[in-house]
């Protein structure tokens, strides 16, 4: 039945014949599973393609709403989740496997002669790998974003001569806003794809022109085709990295954090994984060399890389006759790793990954909420949104002031809190729709709570909430006891007179007194 | 003499088209930036050698879109005259952060330390934490620190 239609496709294209070139690919003998990298990138290359033009269907790109868009991409759409984690994911996976692509491409001598331009459009190809990663970073406009991107842009800005105008350019104007957010969204779903598609096209027809390079010494034998004998090689590992990577989407949760807000001094940036040895090199030159490190160090080693067919030029392919340059290439990733894994040892004490932690304030907000009334309208199937899928860009100012004046919103009995509270009540509405709710939290915990939501936090931080007047109680159980605590707070003057701290013996009960002094002396 | 007329048609409408779209792109929208007043704290918010961290709302423009974005200042008072410093890192724009245990700022990204005064005291940071201008406004007995931005 489809035979005779078939044969009207192929008398009208020829397609045949185009697969016949495209499949019977004659391969040296002895190409083995070495050679299925390229093929799993191209894979992954393709679920990137795919996932990220779903997830566009979804995505808005601005300020006010890109965060709640990709709050509603992971939480609420239908499969939401795992088609943000096969493009979150997906990202990490390609970088490994561009590097070990890569690795296996110099340990073989596949760039010698006449694969030259193969190899530089793959080097091509890696940083263009490199430039999705970073203009996807913005997108979520989450606190990582915002940091990652000013960082970036003033990493570009050092650029000689034309630095300033460069970094206006990629912000689209004076200040980091929704003009950088539109063009970086440009940049990666248009601009970046279409040149991608272009260069591995590239890569791929300069691949079958010269041919695989196959073992670094030529085998005797009769040279098979590339279907079906090393296509399944190729389908065998793709599927066992698509098992690898699903393994994360399922077990993972691609990364969201709190959404970008540039009044937050507490925030410690940190970049994805793969960048994290550029960030490390940018600590190691001070002052005017700062240029060094963030662009001359990282401009040779690329430049370096793309040269390395005509720095080993050698006849030779075999990784025995070539030992100093792959020692050369070995150093290199060494550096890498080494400045990686420095990175990872250097971070401070209040780190992203504290920031998710429930803080005193959020809870306090949680304790305080009921009384305020948002159960009346903020309820699955109410009058608007439930409190888990409050829409979050307005900002935390909007949401303080809605909770301290409700009916400037919507006139009726609900009672308006105080501002202290609202701004408790702020934080745990923010908090609640980035996970679970802890376990309940003991009577001595909610006087805490309660109390420092009330009266500490306008002087002190804890936990990296709070104002900075007064000193960080985060780690204070490393300086005073508990009875030290409980006369401070009580009256701080009668301990040092010049004290600025007011006295909270006549304000707090004794028993709120005792679980505060408890509560910080166990902050060690 | 076909070939160069050919050659020069494609040439003209590929000059035309990249200075149109190069120009739409490259030239960024946004006007340039007006310096504003805001007011950053009252002075009784200040204390003795301690940066006020000061949360301020800062009216921007980004094209189509307009809004007030929240910032933070330290303001500090060295018993004689007011300052106040941005946060941003001159290092790579990270925000610092006051530290009251080692009275300085530290940039939680490269390792940058400024002193309260905002001079770099060690790391990476080529140049001092920015000093914005400040005036004092009275009204009545009160007065408050305006800071321009």
């Amino acid at each position: 039945m489809t035979r005779p239609l078939l044969d009207w496709l192929d008398r009208r294209t020829g397609y045949r014949i185009g697969l016949g070139r495209l499949l019977d690919e004659p391969l040296p003998p002895g190409t083995g599973w070495w050679f299925t990298l390229g093929s799993v990138l191209l894979f992954l290359l393709t679920v990137q393609l795919l996932t990220g033009a779903f997830l566009v269907l979804y995505y808005a790109p601005t300020p006010d709403h890109a965060y709640d868009s990709v709050r509603f991409i992971t939480d609420q759409a239908m499969f939401g989740r795992l088609v943000r984690g096969l493009h979150y994911f997906g990202a990490s996976f390609i970088v490994v496997f561009a590097a070990l692509h890569l690795l296996r491409v110099v340990a073989f001598g596949s760039f010698k002669a006449p694969r030259e331009l193969t190899w530089l459009s793959g080097v091509g190809l890696l940083l263009f790998i490199l430039a999705f990663g970073l203009s996807g970073y913005l997108l979520p406009w989450d606190q990582r974003a915002y940091s990652a991107t000013a960082v970036t842009i003033n990493i570009a800005k050092l650029t000689p001569v034309l630095g300033t105008q460069i970094a206006t350019i990629m912000r689209g104007g004076p200040d980091l806003g929704a003009l950088t957010l539109n063009r970086w969204y440009a940049v990666h779903v248009i601009f970046l794809p279409a040149l991608l598609v272009g260069l591995v096209a590239a890569h791929l027809y300069l691949m079958r022109r010269h041919g695989i390079s196959g073992p670094t010494v030529a085998k005797s034998g009769r040279a098979l085709p590339f279907y079906p004998d090393h296509a399944v090689r190729d389908i065998s590992v793709v599927v066992l990295v698509a098992i690898v990577l699903g393994a994360f989407v399922w077990h993972g949760m691609p990364a969201l954090e709190p959404m970008a807000d540039p009044s937050d001094t507490t925030y410690v940036p940190r970049p994805e994984w793969y960048f994290l040895s550029l960030f490390q090199l940018l600590k190691y030159f001070p002052g005017r060399l700062e240029i060094v490190g963030a662009l001359v160090i990282p401009g040779l080693a690329v430049a370096l890389l793309a040269l390395l067919p005509w720095i080993d030029r050698g006849p030779h392919r075999n990784p025995g006759a070539r030992k100093g340059i792959l020692a050369l290439v070995g150093l290199g990733g060494a550096i890498v790793a080494a400045l990686a894994m420095l990175s990872l040892r250097d971070r401070p004490a209040i780190a992203a990954s504290d920031l998710g932690r429930w803080q005193a304030a959020a809870f306090a907000g949680q304790q305080w909420i009921g009384d305020a009334g948002c159960a009346r309208c903020h309820v699955e199937g109410g009058p608007v949104d439930d409190l888990v899928h409050q829409p979050l860009t307005r900002g935390a100012e909007w949401l303080t002031w809605h909770i301290a004046t409700p009916d400037s919103i919507l006139p009726g009995p609900v009672p308006p809190a105080k501002l202290r509270q609202a701004h408790a009540i702020a934080k745990y509405v923010a908090r609640l729709q980035r996970g679970p709710l802890p376990p309940a939290p003991s009577e001595q915990e909610q006087a805490v709570d309660l109390v420092f939501a009330d009266s500490c936090i306008l002087c002190h931080t804890l936990d990296g909430d709070g104002a900075h007047n007064g000193p960080d109680l985060s780690r204070i159980g490393q300086r005073h006891d508990r009875d030290w605590l409980r006369n401070w707070i009580t009256n701080p003057k009668a301990i040092k007179p010049e004290a600025q701290m007011p006295a909270f013996g006549s304000v707090l009960t004794p028993r709120e007194l005792d679980a505060i002094a408890s509560f910080l002396a166990d902050r060690r | 003499m076909l070939a160069a007329v050919i050659h020069s048609a494609l040439a003209s409408i590929g000059a035309t088209l990249a200075s149109l779209l190069g120009g739409f792109a490259l030239r960024p929208s946004a006007a340039e930036r007006k310096d504003q007043w805001v007011r950053a704290a009252a002075i009784t918010d200040l204390r003795l050698g301690v940066p006020h961290a000061a949360t301020i709302s800062v009216a921007q423009i980004h094209g189509w879109y307009r809004t007030h974005s929240q910032r933070v200042v330290y303001v500090t008072w060295d018993g004689q005259q007011i300052q106040a410093l941005s946060p941003i890192c001159s290092h790579l724009g990270c925000q610092v952060t006051w530290d009251p245990r080692t009275s300085q700022f530290h940039c939680p990204c490269h390792g940058g330390v400024y002193d309260a005064k905002g001079q770099v005291v060690s790391g990476p940071p080529p140049d001092p934490l920015t000093r914005l201008d400040t005036k004092i406004e009275m009204s009545g007995e009160n007065g408050s620190v305006l800071v321009r931005v």
